[in-house]
């Protein structure tokens, strides 16, 4: 938890106004994100939550430098961002790994484009390698390896290059569960023992109870276009549990949010959805009884006074 | 083998790109047809074959040399031209109609200019002929080896090349651990697809006649085509085990160790269950010599150049900034100078094959487009009767891995062997049984381009996924249905690619196949393939240049009107990869 108390004024990265349209081939156009602004601060992991096309992939590419917004401005420690973030690395849904480069060969590419020497490469590399436990495997061509592996490596590849800025791209949604379970726990002890030096990670996920095992911070997307729906702090203790009432709970107020129509204008509290909830119930009622009500209903128009 | 399915690309439509495209290959119709014209030089006295079998070695070895010179070519052409086809949108779409056309026009019909062009630069020695041979094997080669590339770099998944970017690989690095490593198994099996089609070509090219010159370069087409003309069967004999040696020889030392140690680049998450397997690859890769000279050597070197090249690279890098802007303008007029040039060129020199077109009188015109009918029903029958046992063997092949395993290796050798060096021969036996060039010359169109179809009937059938077809048999589908509803829709799209490539190798073959010389003799159908060679022989231009322009044309049209829409079909209803 000390992490998230090293918060700094400038925020490490910060969008504003973000709006991205492609033009399709049919010459429709596709606005995928709308207005979004928002910052990525030091010490905190943050989330992006929301339905699958709902941007938030483009949106970590705007943050990253990978694509330019159509409008908007990205900044990085308070300047505009050209070109690729300077210090930010990814890990990858399908895990981009070169299948021709070797596991080591993979985790030290961005090395190699930063010119280190090739000795201290070595060492940076056997160093990730044994935090995120792929020993032995330094000499193995990436198809060799189970999806879990594979992603290892990606995590590997992206701690390499101690970013201050670590992206994840729906990183366990290639995984089958238990693995991403796994590895998710995995990258939350790295995290939270700091063991390596990351100020920040930005993830992007569909699913809610990843969001709220790992992030501090949620920022819920809707979908069509990407618009910011809700930001949720997510202040449960780690570790966390998936079964805990208070996690189950969370849960549950950002599927709500995430499956009802309404676009709500500030951050729901607990005691909000109390309220709501109160609905009268129905008096208990035959089949028949409804349709003769119906049937009444239909004969004076639609509309009748019963009291 | 399914990988050469997507190179073959038809344009969307007719674009002015196009009609740019034929402006400026009429204009250098016209400026290979004008040399010609002007030719009158005395040249070198001709080469004598020595038809001894003693002397076949030397002259594969000859042989051998063209056709590697020409893929060398061929492959930094493929480089270049592919990556800023990829990259260049602007030039995109200029060089990719370009490709698209110069692939499927009769390059044959340009031979003869071509020959005499060049000899006419160098009158007294061998060079414009070498040079010509050269290039001959080169357009031979060099398209679908473009197209690989050019699909490859496309079809660079978007995270491979995300991951580059955040990563920071400069140019360099990108090109060797990105972009040739992901286009490389495309490549192989394309060069390996262009070294057959270039034999082809060879075996013409080095044995060319004109009027009543007898262009001849040491090479075992040249002694093939002396033994036909001395009518030495021996010799035929000879020739044709040289070439099947010399193709064998090639598929086992060169081949087949690349298709596997390509493998090493196959983009695939999973291990693949069939892995091809290489002898000499596996000699090498045990040799120590080999160990010790990529160990001690070629590493250290390369350790060495590195500091060099990135120090270069940084200079280049700062100074890229400061000259930018004027670079910018110097780029944009240059680029206009050039356009103005590239164009006025163009337009002259198609103005002034307009002028040798206009001397050709209507009554040519009629025949050439009688021929051009004739050549078309030729094709259409090549095609047909090569599809007729060409589909039901390569599904055989395909689905039955036992089958495939034995099979394959030996129709790829066969179909590399350049169908021309049989003409005579075949047309021997059927001259006894009683046919005539008429009809025979159907059959060796076939022979060239039938293998054709039977690699993408195999592929195609190959791909069919299994769970496809265990569902066919639970569903207990008779022999007839199961070709209606799996088969034949499983394996359209690779046959579409056959059918495509075959036609367009059968347009070109018309131009040997129609008029076949035979010892002093010449066997001659009426067709468009006869009337371009006879054009030749008798050194009459306005004809050629009217013959190859047909030809080229219909070609492309059909191409675009006919091919296009099948491809269409496949892709959106019968592609099994969406």
């Amino acid at each position: 938890m000390a992490n998230n108390q090293i918060n700094t004024n400038i925020p490490i990265s910060e969008l504003r106004n973000i709006l991205m349209h492609f033009d399709l081939p049919s010459g429709v156009g596709l606005t995928v994100l709308e207005d979004i602004s928002m910052s990525v601060n030091s010490g905190e992991i943050l989330a992006v939550l929301g339905p699958s096309g709902c941007g938030k992939s483009t949106l970590m590419r705007v943050l990253t430098g990978l694509i330019k917004p159509t409008h908007g401005e990205v900044f990085v420690h308070g300047e505009a961002l050209k070109g690729i973030h300077p210090s930010a690395a990814i890990v990858f849904q399908n895990f981009a790994l070169y299948p021709w480069l070797t596991v080591s060969e993979n985790i030290a590419m961005g090395l190699e484009s930063a010119k280190v020497e090739p000795d201290l490469i070595k060492e940076k590399v056997g160093k990730v390698i044994d935090i995120v436990g792929l020993e032995g495997f330094e000499d193995v061509y990436p198809k060799e390896l189970s999806g879990g592996m594979k992603q290892r490596v990606g995590i590997a590849r992206a701690l390499a290059v101690q970013p201050e800025l670590l992206c994840m791209d729906e990183p366990f949604s290639g995984l089958d569960v238990l693995t991403a379970e796994n590895l998710r726990s995995e990258v939350l002890n790295l995290w939270l023992d700091h063991k390596v030096d990351i100020k920040t990670i930005f993830f992007v996920t569909h699913n809610i109870s990843e969001a709220v095992f790992l992030a501090n911070r949620i920022v819920v997307l809707s979908a069509n276009p990407g618009k910011l729906r809700v930001v949720i702090n997510n202040d449960i203790p780690f570790p966390r549990d998936y079964r805990s009432s208070e996690f189950l709970s969370m849960v549950d107020r950002i599927h709500e949010i995430i499956t009802s129509a309404i676009l709500p204008d500030e951050v729901i509290t607990p005691e909000m959805e109390k309220m709501t909830q109160r609905v009268e119930a129905l008096p208990n009622a035959t089949v028949g009884e409804i349709v003769g009500l119906l049937e009444i209903l239909d004969d004076h128009k639609g509309q009748i006074d019963i009291f | 083998m399914s990988l050469i399915r997507s190179y073959i690309k038809l344009t969307r439509k007719v674009s002015w790109a196009d009609i740019l495209i034929l402006i400026s290959i009429s204009a250098v119709l016209y400026g290979v047809i004008h040399f010609g014209e002007n030719f009158k030089a005395e040249f070198k006295p001709l080469t004598e074959i020595d038809l001894s079998p003693l002397a076949l070695p030397e002259y594969s070895f000859f042989s051998l040399v063209r056709g590697f010179a020409a893929y060398a070519i061929s492959l930094l052409f493929t480089l270049v031209y592919g990556y800023i086809a990829a990259y260049n949108r602007r030039a995109e779409k200029i060089m990719v109609p370009f490709l698209d056309i110069l692939q499927s026009i009769p390059v044959l019909g340009f031979l003869p200019g071509l020959v005499i062009a060049l000899i006419a630069v160098f009158p007294h020695s061998n060079i414009g002929l070498e040079l010509a041979a050269i290039l001959m094997i080169f357009t031979g080669q060099v398209w679908n080896m473009t197209f690989s590339f050019y699909r490859s770099l496309q079809s660079i998944p978007n995270e491979l090349r995300e991951a580059a970017k955040v990563y920071r690989l400069n140019w360099w690095r990108r090109f060797t651990k990105l972009e040739l490593p992901y286009s490389t198994m495309g490549l192989v099996w394309n060069s390996m697809m262009s070294m057959a089609g270039g034999w082809f070509f060879l075996t013409i090219s080095e044995a060319f006649i004109i009027g009543d010159k007898d262009f001849r370069l040491p090479g075992i087409g040249s002694y093939m085509s002396a033994a036909i003309h001395d009518g030495n069967v021996p010799a035929m004999i000879y020739a044709v085990i040289a070439m099947s040696l010399m193709i064998i020889t090639v598929d086992q030392l060169l081949w087949k160790p690349l298709v596997m140690w390509a493998q090493k680049f196959k983009f695939e998450e999973t291990e693949a269950a069939i892995v091809p397997k290489s002898k000499v690859l596996d000699i090498l890769r045990s040799s120590h010599i080999i160990l010790f000279v990529r160990e001690k050597i070629i590493i250290p070197v390369i350790n060495f150049l590195k500091p060099l090249a990135t120090y270069t690279k940084n200079k280049i890098d700062n100074s890229e900034k400061r000259v930018a802007v004027f670079q910018k303008i110097f780029k944009s007029v240059v680029g206009w100078m050039f356009k103005l040039i590239f164009l006025s060129a163009a337009l002259y020199g198609s103005y002034k094959l307009l002028g040798l077109l206009i001397s050709v009188n209507i009554d040519e015109w009629k025949t050439i487009g009688v021929d051009l009918f004739l050549t078309f029903l030729r094709v259409c029958a090549a095609v047909v009767i090569g599809s007729l046992w060409t589909i039901p063997a390569g599904v055989a092949i395909g689905m039955n891995p036992r089958l495939s395993k034995i099979f394959q290796p030996v129709i790829q050798v066969v179909a590399s062997f350049p169908a021309p060096m049989l003409f005579p021969i075949v047309l021997l036996i059927l001259m006894k049984l009683g046919g005539s060039i008429e009809y025979g010359s159907i059959l060796l169109m076939m022979l060239g381009t039938q293998w054709y179809i039977l690699f993408n009937v195999i592929a195609g059938a190959m791909a069919i996924p299994s769970d496809l077809r265990e569902a066919a048999s639970i569903n207990r589908l008779s022999k007839f249905m199961k070709w209606k509803r799996l088969i034949l829709p499983g394996i359209f799209p690779s046959l579409v690619t056959g059918w495509v490539t075959a036609t367009g190798g059968a347009w070109n073959a018309s131009i040997v196949a129609e008029y076949v010389h035979f010892g002093n003799d010449v066997l001659a159908a009426t067709g468009l393939g006869a009337k371009i060679t006879l054009a030749t022989d008798v050194a009459n231009f306005g004809v050629l240049a009217a013959s190859v322009i047909a030809m080229s044309t219909t070609v492309v049209l059909i191409n675009r009107f006919f091919w296009k829409k099948l491809y269409v079909l496949a892709e959106e209803k019968y592609s099994l990869t969406k």
